[in-house]
């Protein structure tokens, strides 16, 4: 059971089980190869190589969906700045005012506007299919210092109680005939003040809470770490590693050598 | 019964429900919350609201300030419907009481911090200052007063978050666990306060899962699981239906199980105080066999 | 044989402001405890029993700083000496707010916290995780985050996170003040089976009186800066004036003891509801026939 803040959704397939290190190299790399790629056929096969793996993956619609209403307002303003800005070679099909809009400023508006969606899905290939633990943890495996991935681990586990503090601190200080909707902007900004304060406050108490929780269950002792969780490099992993980095080499030579 | 100065001349006190609810229906997301209240809480009644966490209290008091609007249903305070009035209006009737002091406190001064709701509700300075001293005076906090709230003890803040609402004189008083973390004497002062706002013509909704407390204050009570009222009624009677207080999954104060251990005896199943045991138990010894 | 040895402390925290003055809130206290007993604290709200707990742990002084006199021997160790850390692994301390004492993203990485810190074999840490969430009855939780979990399931958690170091000594700091009454009794049961088991030293701070007279062998009360008596739960609740001065509430039961030995001159002792239930109704029988 994932909570809204999570973007986990559990599962037990190819993806899921796939090395988490793994994971975030396919991310990292598919990311690189998209940013370096402007050809609108390139961006449009990573994007459907990424939401076929997503599906295969057991991902739901809804969640994916729900990438896709984020990340529309930006895509279609990307898009329509893109085909004002940097009108094409080649015959206009639509001209007006200073507005030149060719047959290759609107399929390179839409390879840069596709573009985001395709990193998107990369990125979440690795986000939805790892828990939050199993994150922090293979980031530390990679050498991320040990206090730094609790303090990201930490960071994950307060957000929805932080979240649910507004919302009880706002709800106390209405309660008191607090007005956040009247005024301009700026007195509405103003009127948070006794929310943003009572949270700071109440953030700080946890804090110190917290470091005398840390501190007794021995947090800081001078011993060597060990962890709980393991994690398994296996064969199959090794093999995607491999296959991952070849893939990208391959693409970033064609793309420079090639164009 | 004499009503506090101000009292009287609010449009918004005109009849003789202060509360009332009408099949009201709530959710939060896909959960439903509450199903179908159904509620009427009179003029300077004193109820006690128990359940366990999950079973709506809270969802339900927190449509009496306008915090939440029903799904479905009617709320009224005082005739006027919940859904056409803001929340500051209805913080003028109905002052809410937080559980956790901390999610109010923010000034810098006790002071500030109490005079902070009169000043939401647009009064001139000279009656936010006299509303400001007379609630520092009624809990105590006088030696406070230039202190900032947040260093101080989890009781005082308890305290300062009280009087913050007192000082806006709302007519109902929701409070949230009042007594929970605090030590016999500071919970008994705190209840003798309440005790003296409900002789002053106040009403007063308490949330608490202690039972004794509820037992020896609470004129009404109501019992909440699920989103449904399972009863509603006088302290004495509802304590009594046991069936209904294992659903709801409250355990009932010592003396009413010990009177309930000892019912061969003659002894009552609904003592409300140590007193009235101690009495009962006087009268059984006497009684013939 | 003594696990746990209060020497003569007195304590007050370093001052809010530069140049403020020192805060005190212990002035004399001596305090034993013994392998395998229950001993709970009691005191008023403000009083210095969380100050008194963590001086047990060395977090006071060590994580506090301030002024400390006098010394606290745990298991031989002197606490103003042994690192936190290393006292860790002797004495384990629960603390009153559920939420900001479970700080990892999922139950069983919490549990397994301590441990790792301590640099536990792997292997071990995975049987000492299955132990203490099958003790405290969390195992089906065990990757959900703490986030989702109840107030009582919370408590539960630390409860085992706690154990999983093995100490010698767990320390209850109101581990149920907040809770509702499924809360409370979850958390109770965890503790009357620890209690039974009788491995564990356990020091709980409660107002929960009825509770204590369940679980505790002794019952101490913190009063003005120093323990101004420990003794058997019975003497202890029976010790009116005491309990008046400190603002302590005795078990229901108890005061019934009290209010009819008063009134009538008989003799009862009792904290708990069954002793309560047998011997009125021994008496009843007496004087009936």
């Amino acid at each position: 059971m994932s909570s809204r803040y999570d973007l986990y959704q559990p599962g037990d397939s190819w993806l899921h089980r796939l090395d988490p290190r793994v994971k975030l190299l396919l991310a990292v790399c598919g990311s690189l190869v998209l940013l370096v790629f402007v050809n609108l056929w390139v961006i449009i096969a990573a994007l459907l190589l990424a939401l076929a793996a997503l599906w295969s993956a057991g991902v739901s619609r809804e969640r994916i969906s729900a990438v896709w209403k984020a990340l529309l307002p930006t895509m279609i303003l990307v898009a329509v700045f893109w085909v004002i800005l940097y009108p094409g070679e080649g015959p206009a099909l639509v001209s007006f005012w200073i507005v030149h809009i060719t047959a290759a400023s609107v399929a390179q508006a839409l390879a840069i506007a596709l573009r985001l969606g395709a990193l998107a899905f990369t990125i979440f290939l690795w986000l939805f299919t790892t828990d939050q633990s199993t994150l922090v943890r293979s980031l530390v495996a990679l050498g991320l210092p040990y206090t730094w991935g609790l303090t990201l681990a930490i960071a994950l586990r307060y957000l929805p109680t932080m979240a649910n503090a507004l919302r009880m601190v706002s709800d106390a200080q209405q309660a008191r005939a607090l007005d956040l909707t009247k005024g301009n902007p700026l007195k509405r900004g103003r009127a948070y003040i006794p929310i943003i304060v009572a949270m700071i406050i109440t953030a700080l108490r946890t804090a110190e809470n917290l470091s005398r929780a840390l501190e007794s269950r021995a947090f800081g002792a001078p011993r060597q770490r060990t962890f709980l969780r393991q994690l398994a490099f296996r064969r199959v992993d090794l093999i995607w590693t491999v296959g991952i980095l070849l893939a990208t080499g391959l693409l970033l030579w064609a793309r420079l050598v090639l164009g | 019964m004499a009503a506090r100065p101000g009292l009287e001349s609010d449009p918004l006190v005109n009849t003789s429900i202060a509360l009332c609810t009408r099949s009201l229906y709530y959710r939060y997301e896909d959960t439903p919350a509450l199903n179908g209240i159904d509620l009427q809480v009179a003029d300077n009644a004193y109820l006690a609201i128990v359940g366990q966490n999950g079973s709506g209290k809270t969802t339900l008091v927190k449509h009496f300030n306008g915090l939440l609007k029903p799904d479905t249903g009617q709320v009224t305070v005082y005739g006027q419907d919940t859904t056409r009035a803001s929340v500051g209006e209805l913080a003028r009737v109905v002052g809410y009481v937080f559980q956790n002091p901390d999610h109010q406190i923010f000034c810098s001064t006790t002071r500030d911090e109490i005079s902070f709701g009169p000043r939401n509700l647009g009064l001139d300075p000279g009656e936010v200052r006299e509303r400001t001293n007379d609630a520092l005076a009624a809990f105590n906090l006088q030696a406070y007063a230039e202190i900032p709230p947040a260093v101080l003890g989890f009781g005082l803040r308890r305290k300062v978050s009280i009087a913050a609402v007192y000082a806006m004189r709302p007519r109902v008083f929701i409070l949230d666990e009042p007594t929970a973390g605090l030590d016999r004497r500071s919970a008994g002062e705190l209840l003798q306060r309440m005790e003296e706002l409900h002789r002053q013509g106040h009403t007063l909704l308490l949330v608490s899962h202690d039972m004794r407390i509820v037992a020896e204050h609470a004129r009404e009570m109501l019992v909440m699981h699920d989103g449904h009222v399972l009863a509603h009624g006088p302290t004495r009677e509802v304590l009594r239906q046991t069936e209904v207080l294992e659903r709801a999954q409250i355990r009932p104060p010592q003396i009413m199980e010990l009177g309930r251990r000892l019912a061969e005896w003659g002894l009552p199943d609904d003592a409300l105080t140590v007193d009235e045991f101690c009495e009962a138990y006087a009268r059984a010894r006497k009684a013939r066999p | 044989m003594s696990v746990l040895s209060v020497e003569h402390i007195s304590y007050a925290y370093p001052p809010l402001l530069p140049e403020g003055q020192p805060f005190p809130v212990l002035q004399d206290v001596d305090l034993s405890l013994d392998r395998g007993e229950f001993l709970a604290l009691m005191g008023p709200t403000g009083g210095g029993k969380s100050t008194l707990c963590m001086t047990l742990n060395g977090l006071v002084p060590q994580n506090t700083g301030g002024v400390f006199g006098g010394r606290v021997m745990v298991l031989g160790h002197d606490t103003r000496r042994t690192p936190v850390a290393e006292l860790a692994t002797h004495v384990a301390m629960v603390y009153q707010d559920p939420e900001s004492q479970l700080f990892n993203t999922t139950v069983e990485d919490e549990v397994a916290f301590g441990p790792e810190n301590l640099g536990v074999d792997a292997h071990e840490i995975v049987e000492r995780v299955e132990w203490a969430l099958r003790l405290v009855q969390m195992s089906e939780h065990r990757l959900r985050s703490p986030a989702q979990l109840s107030g009582g399931q919370k408590q539960r958690v630390a409860i085992a996170a706690s154990l999983a170091m093995l100490p010698q000594v767990l320390i209850l700091d109101e581990p149920t003040s907040g809770l509702d009454p499924v809360g409370q009794f979850e958390v109770f049961s965890v503790i009357g089976e620890l209690c039974r088991a009788r491995q564990t030293t356990i020091l709980m701070v409660s107002h929960d009186a009825e509770r204590i007279a369940e679980f505790a062998d002794r019952v101490a009360v913190l009063w003005q800066g120093h323990i101004a008596r420990v003794d058997s739960p019975l003497a202890v609740f029976e010790d009116t004036e005491l309990l008046e001065q400190a603002g302590l509430e005795a078990p229901q039961v108890t005061e019934v003891a009290a209010g009819l030995n008063r009134r009538y001159g008989t003799h009862f002792h009792f904290t708990r509801l069954d002793r309560a239930a047998w011997q009125l109704a021994q008496d009843l029988k007496a004087t009936r026939s």
